[in-house]
């Protein structure tokens, strides 16, 4: 396979020379090379806490949609939840973050290798999503490690607030045999503001467990056994009187068997299954209040291909999953049906309607929905000369919904009167093409990078029929059950110019939505804000309208030899921009605000020193009642120092964060109020690789 | 699948700890699994009987302890908590609740109380002491009752005398509450219960008392609510406007609620100003129905196993203690 994209880091460090190693984040203008393993150590160094969206927030165009410092689901170029796909290892992350703001992406970012960021044709390989593909590798992806007794052990410490992580991985390998064993476990105290406020209930605990047994009985075979065990238990650093948390486990068990056949057209054959326990309790003063859990089994054939002119790859891969959802204060141990005395259903559901206008509901918020998703997607490129490529990606899923009203209580049950079709077994289908031309020539810039894809995508369970309260955000939603697909038109455009010392990359996009599906808070008819009548919480309503986001990212460097003749310093300079508007020209909630960064990284030998600050703009472009999030400074300084000691290598490592200590908040983040981002946070490590 | 991949969990964690400490060294986890915390509302005593065995237990609200009556009264010297055995089921009939309020001087005087009263009782008929077996308070925070004997033939003047003067007044008042509401719910529906806040009532009745200049101090409350439960399991809740009631909000349907077989048997119980404890023996739950500055709403609800012990159920329930703080500073 060709890799064809641009490596990000390697524009982040400035570190361009090609016998150096390659970069962790990586985004890709096709497909994504799943044999190439990558240094994970420069994931830590830009990572703001030890979310996926804090790793990742220092990129261009990308953002963290915080919920305290345990949350932090990454935003793509203004496009969140559902419109980003996390990847774990090649399958799709079995887990609830795209679902509401306070769900943790069930992936332990410091425990990965590689992170890369696929847009475009490359993406539709895995999901048509607006926002692309996130891919997570970690150590479990390779099944076949070096040969030998290897492993790495890392931890790191900080202070004020305190905080410890731990991560080991070790591996036993032969020719035919290979045995990994990782763990990882992460725990941090309540962090301080920049004011020096110590933020109630934004404490985190993570612990992982990892094994994988590979076996090869010859060159052409492989099977591997592999297992992820992630919990995760933290506070919501909200506004209730008593704290609310979150314990979240998600279990893996997958199988996965990889062929290298005969074919000269046939590169490789991969068979994917995976079975994945997800389950997460929302708990009020200790009260179990909230239950969410997701089973799902998946099985994924994927072929890599190559003909006389073009190559590719095709997959295949069906998914059934459960969604259960529990929400009854102090009574969510478990999930349940509910019991049927025979009488009317959705009594109370019909009675608040005609009293109230809106079908509220103190219910279980969801039906128990079954979903059975076929996917076929193929990704096919070819030269057309030395340096110009055509790349094309096609997507289609075709998904079977079940919904079974059996766990919400007969009052609360959506009553026929006002939807006889809402429980319907619904069958959906997407289909979603993306068309790409780059061209990458070494020895001559401008290279540039040019892609526009059709994308639809499905409503989601959730958007489709969630009507209730959610505790940990605090707020009525109403979901809406005839949501059309959300249709979108992506243009991408990069394009990157060297030329000496200077390096130049550009990025612009401009995404236009049709029926993009948002949540908008509810107003009565004398433009009073709307409160549900159990919790005196804000009202939001699933609404589809038309929308466009514009921006792009700007970055300039410039690479001088200051004490080798290589280039050993780089100066660089970065700006964000991003506008989201509807149909009507509002601005779109929470949108990522500019921002411009400035910064300087001196690396010689064993050495290696970072200097960033950036400035983040005031929000000004705001959606109706929207409030504004003042700009603040961000300054960040990285430290390490290298031993290689035989065949072992030792770091040392210190990093800063906010060392300005400035009170800032996250305009991206619901709980921007009572949960600001930390104050200065300074972490030492220690990494040991034998 | 839980519990294999905590085993799974905690071998991989194991090797990790061995590989930093050697094998034991592995962090703990704090996850509330084990939490018994069932949220019941605070500062309530939940009083359960079995009618055919005579089981007989108080489940403390706030330390979440359970007590056998019958074996504390067995083992007891005092003769007001030996007073609490059940010694013969044949004369269990049902609780009633006595909310008894007076004053002493100008302090005012709270006790809620309950009598356990024989099958012939006919509720809404005076009560003397042939119609109880025992009538049940606080002790400071312990359980003590007067036998139905100590009421017979109370002197004249008596503080038993005035005690059961208070008792019947309040008996009357019920059943006129109760004529009240019937009268306003809808049709199709039988009124099985009727409630309004004793403790708000008392003292709206001591500010209409301060308005005429008989003294007593005002304070900010809610409105008295009147609760209506329903034998169909619905909660109606209404309003007194000019001298009529009217509805406050619409109804709220109790969960597994088919019909309520034995209305006697069934408690409405004070929690706090917001909302009530709602037992139905049908259902073995407890209902909490709050309002929290919005609409009455079913809360929570908790199932009787979770309060007796294994295989037991409680047939009808007694729910007093002061509930949630009576705030006269809120807003």
């Amino acid at each position: 396979m060709r890799k064809l994209g641009l490596s990000i880091i390697a524009l982040l460090s400035g570190i361009a020379s090609a016998d150096e190693k390659l970069d962790s984040i990586t985004v890709y203008g096709s497909q994504g090379d799943a044999q190439q393993s990558q240094d994970a150590e420069s994931l830590r160094k830009g990572a703001t806490n030890s979310t996926l969206g804090g790793y990742l927030d220092s990129l261009p165009n990308v953002d963290s949609a915080s919920y305290g410092e345990a949350v932090g689901r990454p935003v793509i170029r203004g496009m969140s939840g559902y419109r980003v796909k996390i990847l774990h290892n090649d399958n799709h992350l079995s887990d609830l973050s795209a679902m509401s703001q306070d769900h943790a992406v069930a992936v332990a970012p410091r425990a990965s290798e590689r992170i890369q960021l696929l847009k475009g044709p490359a993406s539709l390989l895995y999901a048509a999503q607006a926002g692309g593909v996130i891919k997570i590798s970690d150590a479990l992806d390779a099944p076949f490690p070096e040969p030998g007794l290897k492993g790495e052990l890392s931890g790191d410490i900080r202070s004020d607030a305190e905080s410890y992580s731990l991560d080991s991985h070790i591996s036993l390998a032969n020719e035919h045999w290979a045995l990994q064993l990782g763990g990882l476990t992460q725990e941090s105290d309540p962090y301080e503001s920049g004011d020096g406020e110590t933020i109630a209930d934004s404490d985190v605990n993570t612990d992982q467990g990892q094994f994988s047994l590979g076996w090869r009985p010859n060159s052409r075979n492989e099977l591997q056994i592999n297992g992820t065990s992630l919990e995760k238990d933290y506070g919501i650093p909200n506004a209730t009187p008593e704290a609310t948390r979150i314990n979240m486990q998600r279990d893996d068990v997958g199988f996965k068997y990889r062929y290298l056949p005969n074919p000269l057209w046939l590169d490789e054959i991969t068979l994917d299954l995976l079975s994945s326990d997800y389950l997460h309790d929302e708990t009020e003063g200790g009260r179990k209040d909230g239950l969410f859990g997701q089973e799902q089994q998946r099985g994924t054939l994927n072929l890599a291909w190559a003909t006389a002119e073009w190559w590719g790859e095709s997959r295949i891969s069906y998914v059934n999953s459960e969604l259960k959802v529990c929400h009854e204060h102090g009574a969510c141990d478990d999930f349940e049906d509910a019991s049927r005395s025979g009488g009317p259903l959705g009594e109370s559901v019909e009675q608040y309607l005609m009293i109230r206008g809106l079908p509220y509901s103190h219910g279980h918020p969801m039906p128990d929905t079954q979903s059975k998703i076929w996917q076929a997607s193929t990704v096919a490129q070819r030269m057309f000369s030395d340096s110009y490529e055509l790349i094309s990606g096609i997507h289609w899923q075709s998904r079977q919904l079940q919904p079974d009203p059996d766990n919400i209580q007969e009052q609360w049950v959506y009553p026929t009167s006002l939807d006889p079709d809402y429980y319907d077994e619904r069958n959906d289908h997407t289909l979603s093409l993306s068309l790409g031309i780059n061209k990458q020539a070494m020895d001559a810039t401008p290279n540039w990078e040019i892609s526009l894809s059709y994308l639809e995508r499905l409503p989601s369970v959730d958007e489709l029929y969630w009507n209730g309260f959610h505790h940990a955000t605090d707020s009525y939603i109403f979901g809406n059950s005839e949501l059309d697909k959300e249709r979108s038109l992506n243009l991408d455009i990069d394009l990157t110019f060297e030329q000496n010392s200077h390096r130049m990359q550009a990025s612009a996009f401009y995404y236009r939505f049709s029926d993009y599906i948002y949540q908008d808070r509810g107003y009565d008819e004398s433009g009073a804000a709307l409160i549900d009548p159990f919790h005196l919480s804000q009202v939001w309503f699933t609404r589809q309208t038309d929308a466009d986001f514009v921006g792009g990212s700007l970055r300039y460097e410039n690479r001088q030899a200051l004490l080798r003749a290589e280039p050993d310093l780089t100066f660089w300079g970065q700006i964000d921009l991003l506008r989201a508007t509807d149909s009507d020209g509002e601005d779109l909630p929470r949108t990522a605000p500019a921002s411009a960064e400035i910064g300087v990284q001196f690396e010689q030998q064993a050495w290696l020193a970072k200097l960033s600050f950036k400035r983040v703009a005031k929000a000004r472009n705001l959606a109706p009642q929207e409030e504004e999030t003042a700009g603040y400074n961000w300054l960040s300084l990285y430290l390490q120092h290298d031993w290689q000691i035989a065949d072992q290598e030792l770091k040392l490592w210190l990093k800063g964060e906010n060392l300005l200590d400035e009170f800032a908040q996250n305009h991206l983040s619901v709980l921007k109020d009572t949960a600001p981002l930390p104050g200065r946070q300074i972490t030492a490590g220690i990494d040991w690789r034998f | 699948m839980k519990h294999t991949s905590k085993l799974f969990f905690a071998s991989v964690l194991c090797t990790q700890a061995f590989l930093f400490n050697g094998c034991g060294g592995s962090s703990s986890n704090n996850s509330s699994d084990d939490e018994t915390n069932l949220g019941l509302p605070a500062e309530m005593q939940l009083i359960m009987l079995n009618a055919l065995t005579g089981a007989y237990y108080s489940f403390d609200s706030t330390t979440e302890t359970r007590t056998d009556i019958n074996e504390m009264a067995a083992a007891s010297q005092d003769s007001a908590v030996q007073n609490l055995q059940i010694t013969d089921v044949s004369t269990i009939g049902h609780f009633f609740h006595w909310p008894d309020f007076r004053l002493s001087g100008t302090e005012e005087l709270l006790d809620l109380k309950y009598l356990l009263m024989v099958p012939e009782y006919t509720p809404g008929d005076p009560i003397d002491a042939d119609q109880f077996v025992q009538l049940t308070h606080l002790h400071d925070e312990e359980l003590a009752a007067h036998s139905a004997e100590e009421f017979r033939d109370p002197e004249a003047g008596s503080a038993i005398a005035a005690g059961l003067e208070r008792l019947n007044t309040f008996v009357t008042k019920q059943a006129e509450l109760e004529e009240e509401i019937a009268e306003v719910i809808p049709a199709d529906q039988q009124l099985c219960r009727a409630y309004i806040d004793p403790y708000l009532e008392f003292e709206l009745e001591q500010e209409a008392g301060a308005e005429e200049g008989t003294g007593g101090e005002e304070h900010a409350h809610g409105a008295l609510v009147h609760f209506a439960l329903t034998q169909s399991g619905r909660v109606y809740f209404y309003e007194e406007h000019e001298g009529a009631l009217e509805e406050l909000q619409g109804f709220v349907t109790l969960d597994d609620v088919v019909t309520i077989s034995d209305c006697n048997r069934t408690t409405i119980g004070r929690v706090s100003e917001d909302g009530v404890l709602i037992f139905i023996p049908d259902t073995q739950l407890l209902y909490l129905v709050d309002a929290h500055g919005g609409d009455f709403h079913q809360h929570s609800t908790w199932s009787t196993s979770s309060l007796m012990p294994e295989g037991v159920n409680a047939d009808m329930m007694a729910i007093i203690g002061s509930g949630g703080e009576h705030d006269h500073d809120h807003e």
